[in-house]
């Protein structure tokens, strides 16, 4: 990555873009006929940016591991990343179970808004053991998880392919890391392009969720989603203080370099579409090397979602809440574990943690009207955790820039 | 292309193959266990040719679009390139549907003895597309899926993309790279030469194949069918005169004499890429272009702008209509147009790579496909016209562009010439 792909100024064009779009979508009632090109910029720029996802992941993870120089090197970065990871996902859950506690938004619900949900199996993913799900993580067909997007498997694939460039001691490397470091500048050149278009797709984006998120069931869920928005605040807060202390950084201007990708997160509420704004942002404004964040942001946008992981806590406490359900605490740290367990298996598909979660508690007894409530503000929320998932990976890069480059 | 091995008196081979088809299909009647080894040959070549053409259309693009040399220089020819070849592609098409629905060539054939073997419901699948659901999937989102869909467009995009990064990146990997692209479009032409190898048999199978389902009439319909093809070139040729003499500012006479090597190349070969150097060497030295200029529009022009092929595509994609009695509405037929310039952007310069294309853009017009087989028998001879007709629009455009272009440098321009 040569050359700058973020414009000047970026963070500002798109909060305006974003406040226009939510200015047109509150003001101006559009015709139904005129909404595929309304949604045109916002599915352009995302499509844009998924495009270059696959290949971006697998060149970042190669050349990332690629650059760690030795094995021992990667080894160390691995024994600290993944408790990183973990620490920090159960500092979000700790933190929306107690909040939920706290509240109580359960108990404040009307049964009587409940309206059934959508038929939704899933069923057969909760009959997969854990061994079967850690073989699910093998990149058996490499042409199967680039053709359905199966990021788990292909960061394990560049994470493969990256361990042999370092061991191996051919001429034919050379040309493998050429091709890879191609790759990746040409997904960084789309993206930049992807850049200028950012304003326009943020505000069609806005308009599209506004017009999609039911605004009747926001104020009858308030507490919940309060309560859900608080947590994530929280988190926020934890993720600066990880940030000035053990990343040694200044967290408002950590905050300041991040808020492009942040608004991006917020607006497209998917991680993978926010990854190679998340790369560049690393790159250019964090000024991390390479074999941090090459590694480091793929893995995270992958395995690493603090928000949804305390989401996902919140929605489970708050839904025996409202049914009357008693789970002792460990039975629903448990629950939470599971589902954390069970999304990050599957595709990334968005709000698919919360129908496995859904379906999780009608095994309990939760009603699947319960699952309907919960969906009807789940896009607000979604875009919401999103942008903490995102800040969650940026402050993983950083801190692990300092424990690693010290 | 390093390798421009077509066998010698290609052509004769295969028409005698043509001829020595036809014969057999009507003197002798095929028994049922032979008639699949008869076929086989025919739908060999045809596979061959659909094994190379993801590859082949990948690496030409990504090629073409690199050898513009700078992006600046890109970007001042593309925005007076692209709507020229956009345009005379355009004018081409309409030329092919008006002389088509004035000759009528269709209403002969019998659609019966047609195969349909793919007539579905596409047709609704495609109409249901809004135009912004239709500019998003020009988009390459998962590249595995395009390949395995064989999504042209997209192959083309992704291809654009990449050609793009290769100027734009200052690295030595992109050496690398180039190499690669380089060798799996040698590599392509070489198996496309291999099925070249045996065209003279396949051609002979696939008229067995073709006269079998067909009958007498559809012969005399194709005849027919082939006329107001070759009519249509013509007006075209006469066309690409008229922009010579008056855009370009050349004598026409002069220009045509000029480019004549070129032209007998392309007629023989019936391939564009194959004649692309020879184009080369006519636009530097008979017509005195500027190296940087002929050396964008020459080989963008052999891969993207294909005004005989799309003349060819548009007359066959109507005169199929006109034998199944499938009336295409004004909108059908202004997607007619449209798919047909973006797929002969996306037709890569090669013999028979043409008649894939069609499928495609007869599917996406919800014409049964088993139609080609009809078409097939007269197609190598088209190919041939359309060829020179392909090449005679490339080098018409770099006369063009010298103009063009020539205007914002005159530093060695005025004292060549200006009247």
């Amino acid at each position: 990555m040569h050359h700058h792909v973020l414009p000047e100024k970026l963070w500002l064009k798109i909060l305006i873009g974003m406040i226009v779009g939510v200015g047109i979508a509150l003001n101006v009632s559009i015709p139904e006929s005129y909404m595929p090109w309304v949604e045109l910029p916002g599915d352009m720029f995302i499509g844009i940016l998924k495009m270059v996802i696959v290949p971006l992941v697998l060149s970042s993870v190669i050349l990332g591991i690629g650059s760690a120089g030795s094995l021992s090197y990667l080894r160390s970065m691995g024994v600290r990343l993944i408790p990183y990871f973990i620490f920090t996902t159960a500092v979000a859950i700790t933190i929306g179970l107690t909040i939920t506690s706290v509240v109580e938004p359960g108990l404040a619900i009307d049964q009587s808004l409940m309206k059934p949900a959508e038929q939704v199996t899933t069923q057969k993913l909760l009959d997969i053991t854990i061994p079967e799900r850690i073989m699910n993580v093998v990149p058996v067909n490499p042409a199967e998880a680039q053709l359905s997007k199966n990021m788990l498997q292909l960061v394990i694939l560049g994470v493969i392919a990256g361990i042999a460039l370092l061991m191996l001691r051919t001429k034919s490397t050379k040309t493998f890391r050429d091709v890879c470091e191609f790759t990746q500048d040409a997904c960084m050149l789309v993206v930049g392009w992807a850049m200028w278009l950012a304003p326009f797709a943020v505000a069609s984006l806005m308009i599209t969720a506004v017009s999609a998120m039911g605004l009747s069931a926001l104020s009858s869920m308030a507490l919940y989603v309060a309560c859900v928005v608080g947590g994530l605040m929280t988190m926020m807060v934890v993720y600066m203080v990880i940030v000035w202390i053990i990343a040694k950084r200044n967290p408002f201007q950590f905050l300041s370099d991040i808020r492009a990708a942040q608004i991006v997160a917020f607006s497209t509420s998917s991680s993978l579409a926010t990854m190679p704004v998340t790369l560049s942002v690393a790159e250019e404004r964090l000024k991390t090397s390479d074999d941090v964040h090459g590694f480091v942001v793929p893995l995270g946008a992958t395995i690493n979602m603090d928000g949804t992981a305390m989401y996902q806590a919140v929605v489970a406490l708050f839904l025996c809440q409202v049914f009357g359900i008693d789970l002792s605490m460990g039975e629903t740290v448990i629950l939470v574990v599971t589902t954390i367990g069970a999304s990050i298996g599957t595709p990334g598909l968005p709000g698919v943690g919360v129908i496995v979660l859904a379906t999780i508690l009608s095994g309990i007894g939760v009603p699947s009207e319960g699952v309907g409530m919960i969906l009807g503000v789940d896009r607000l929320l979604d875009m919401c955790r999103t942008t903490i998932n995102i800040t969650g990976d940026l402050t993983a890069t950083a801190v692990m820039q300092r424990w690693m480059h010290k | 292309m390093q390798h421009n091995t077509l066998p010698d008196r290609l052509w004769l081979k295969i028409l005698v193959g043509m001829i020595l088809g036809v014969v057999c299909a009507l003197m002798i009647e095929i028994k049922d266990p032979w008639r699949e080894w008869i076929i086989f040959p025919g739908d060999l070549f045809i596979y061959l040719l659909r094994m190379v053409i993801v590859p082949l259309v990948l690496s030409s693009v990504i090629l073409g679009v690199a050898n513009a040399g700078s992006l600046d220089h890109l970007k001042r020819m593309g925005v007076r390139l692209f709507p020229y070849f956009v345009g005379t592609t355009i004018i081409s098409i309409m030329i092919g549907i008006f002389l088509t629905s004035l000759f009528q060539p269709g209403i002969t054939v019998d659609a019966s003895t047609v195969e349909r073997e793919f007539l579905t419901n596409n047709r609704d699948v495609f109409d249901n597309l809004t135009i912004p659901d239709r500019i998003l999937s020009t988009i390459p989102v998962n590249q595995a899926q395009a390949l395995l869909d064989k999504d042209m467009l997209q192959l083309v995009v992704l291809g654009i993309v990449t050609g793009i990064a290769f100027l734009t990146i200052k690295s030595k990997a992109v050496k690398t790279c180039r190499d690669i692209c380089e060798f799996v479009q040698d590599m392509s032409m070489m198996i496309v030469n291999w099925a070249m190898m045996f065209v003279p048999l396949a051609v002979f199978s696939l008229m067995i194949k073709a006269i079998s389902t067909m009958g007498m009439s559809g012969v005399l319909g194709i005849a027919y069918y082939a006329l107001s093809v070759v009519c249509g070139l013509l007006c075209l040729l006469c066309l690409y005169l008229i922009i010579v003499t008056f855009v370009a500012k050349r004598d026409p006479l002069q220009f045509l004499k000029d480019i004549r090597s070129a032209q007998i190349v392309a007629f023989s070969s019936s391939s564009s890429s194959t004649t692309m150097p020879v184009s080369m060497n006519v636009a530097e030295n008979k017509l005195k272009i500027d190296k940087k200029i002929s050396s964008f529009s020459i080989p963008v022009g052999a891969t993207v702008n294909m005004d005989g092929t799309a003349l060819y595509q548009a007359t066959a994609a109507i005169f199929l209509c006109q034998i199944f009695k499938i009336d295409l509405s004004v909108w059908e037929t202004v997607l007619l147009i449209f798919t047909t310039v973006v797929a002969s952007i996306g037709t890569p310069a090669l013999p028979g790579a043409g008649l894939i294309v069609l499928t495609s853009i007869l599917t996406s017009i919800g014409i049964p496909t088993g139609g080609i087989a009809l078409i097939l028998g007269v197609d190598r001879l088209l190919d041939m016209c359309r060829t020179t007709i392909n090449v005679t629009g490339d080098l018409t455009a770099a006369a063009v562009m010298q103009q063009w272009m020539g205007k914002k440098k005159p530093k060695y321009e005025r004292k060549s010439k200006d009247n």
